[in-house]
């Protein structure tokens, strides 16, 4: 074969390649993969204006509890009502949160997990209980919100490592 | 970046309103999206990667983040050309990370290179594609990148961040490697 006749070769083949026929097809179904990456990232998206919402909510009556004095937030709002509208609040963004990642294959939580998650939920047991008592405490407030904070970033830190030990 | 991608005009009409479907969310328009274009987007990964294994995860997060950076493409191209981009550099970034591919570190007992060199034995693919593998992994990516998809040397160059030159270069060692091996493989079956 000439080298010019080697060249149209090339040149032939390199015409096929971009035919759908001539190209290298996968081996399995990539789509499961990808749907299952794109849901994880609704949801995480889908989930900040739930966090957004008790946190600000959190914050605002920790403001509040700074610069009014325990006369005027009696004349606002029983305190305990307050909490257990925040608790509510977040033990359904909990659920919401479990619920999803359940439905995209995690299958539950390890036990050494499943230890720090109660230990936090207990704290947040406390705390309110605590705020009922000292409604004035700022200190306590931001507790509260970080310990909600910390109960979710647990719960998706513990499948993101899950999936990633899939993966390997 | 290809005349080689280029779409039936009505085709790539439906793919803004599919893209502008996916933006809001609509998961089952990007599914339509992949349906439409996995095949070109595997065969420039496969390419690239040069095993099926590889090939398949990183065209997997090709599409995952195509869903993420939907919002950024403006319709001032062509969808299918706004595709192969960012999957030209999700896979050359991804591809990256991983050592065994990085040029002059393919070790002939490297598991990677036995796989190479299987595929590149297997019949499922075309000779072209058979080929390619034999090339050093830098002087392929250049071959695809230019050749087969169509882009422009310096924009190789600023995909792979190297020199224009060093662009051409390969292409023209690509060419007489691929030449002499085809000769090789014509003689061999005549």
């Amino acid at each position: 074969m000439t080298q010019r006749t080697t060249a149209n070769s090339l040149d032939r083949l390199i015409e096929q390649a971009h035919d759908v026929e001539h190209m290298p097809a996968p081996q399995r179904d990539l789509w499961p993969g990808i749907d299952h990456g794109i849901a994880r990232q609704s949801s995480a998206r889908g989930r900040w204006p739930w966090w957004a919402a008790a946190a600000s909510l959190v914050f605002a009556v920790g403001v509040m509890m700074a610069y009014m004095s325990p006369a005027q937030m009696s004349q606002v709002a029983p305190v305990d009502q307050l909490l257990s509208a925040l608790n509510a609040q977040h033990q359904q963004q909990r659920q919401e949160v479990l619920v999803h990642y359940q439905t995209v294959g995690w299958n539950g939580q390890s036990t050494y997990v499943q230890q720090e998650l109660e230990q936090i939920r207990a704290s947040i047991v406390e705390v309110t209980a605590q705020l009922t008592d000292e409604p004035n405490n700022q200190a306590l407030w931001q507790l509260l919100q970080w310990l909600y904070e910390k109960e979710l970033e647990l719960i998706e830190s513990q499948f993101v490592v899950r999936e990633q030990l899939q993966q390997v | 970046m290809t005349a080689a991608l280029q779409l039936q005009p009505e085709l790539e009409d439906s793919d803004t309103d599919l893209v502008a479907q996916a933006v809001q969310g609509n998961s089952q328009a990007f599914r339509q999206l992949f349906d439409r274009h996995y095949r070109r987007i595997y065969a420039l990964v496969w390419r690239l990667a040069g095993d099926h294994d590889s090939a398949h995860d990183v065209t997997q997060e090709v599409f995952i983040k195509v869903w993420r950076s939907l919002t950024s493409f403006r319709g001032e191209s062509k969808f299918s050309t706004w595709l192969h981009t960012v999957a030209t550099r999700v896979a050359i970034s991804e591809l990256r990370k991983q050592k065994r591919w990085q040029q002059g570190l393919v070790l002939t007992d490297d598991p990677t290179y036995s796989e190479q060199l299987a595929s590149a034995q297997s019949t499922d693919v075309s000779l072209l594609d058979r080929l390619i593998l034999r090339l050093p992994v830098q002087m392929r990516w250049v071959f695809v990148l230019h050749c087969i998809e169509g882009l422009r040397h310096e924009e190789v160059a600023q995909e792979l961040g190297i020199a224009v030159g060093t662009s051409k270069t390969q292409v023209h060692r690509a060419r007489a490697l691929l030449e002499e091996w085809l000769s090789d493989d014509t003689t061999n079956n005549s």
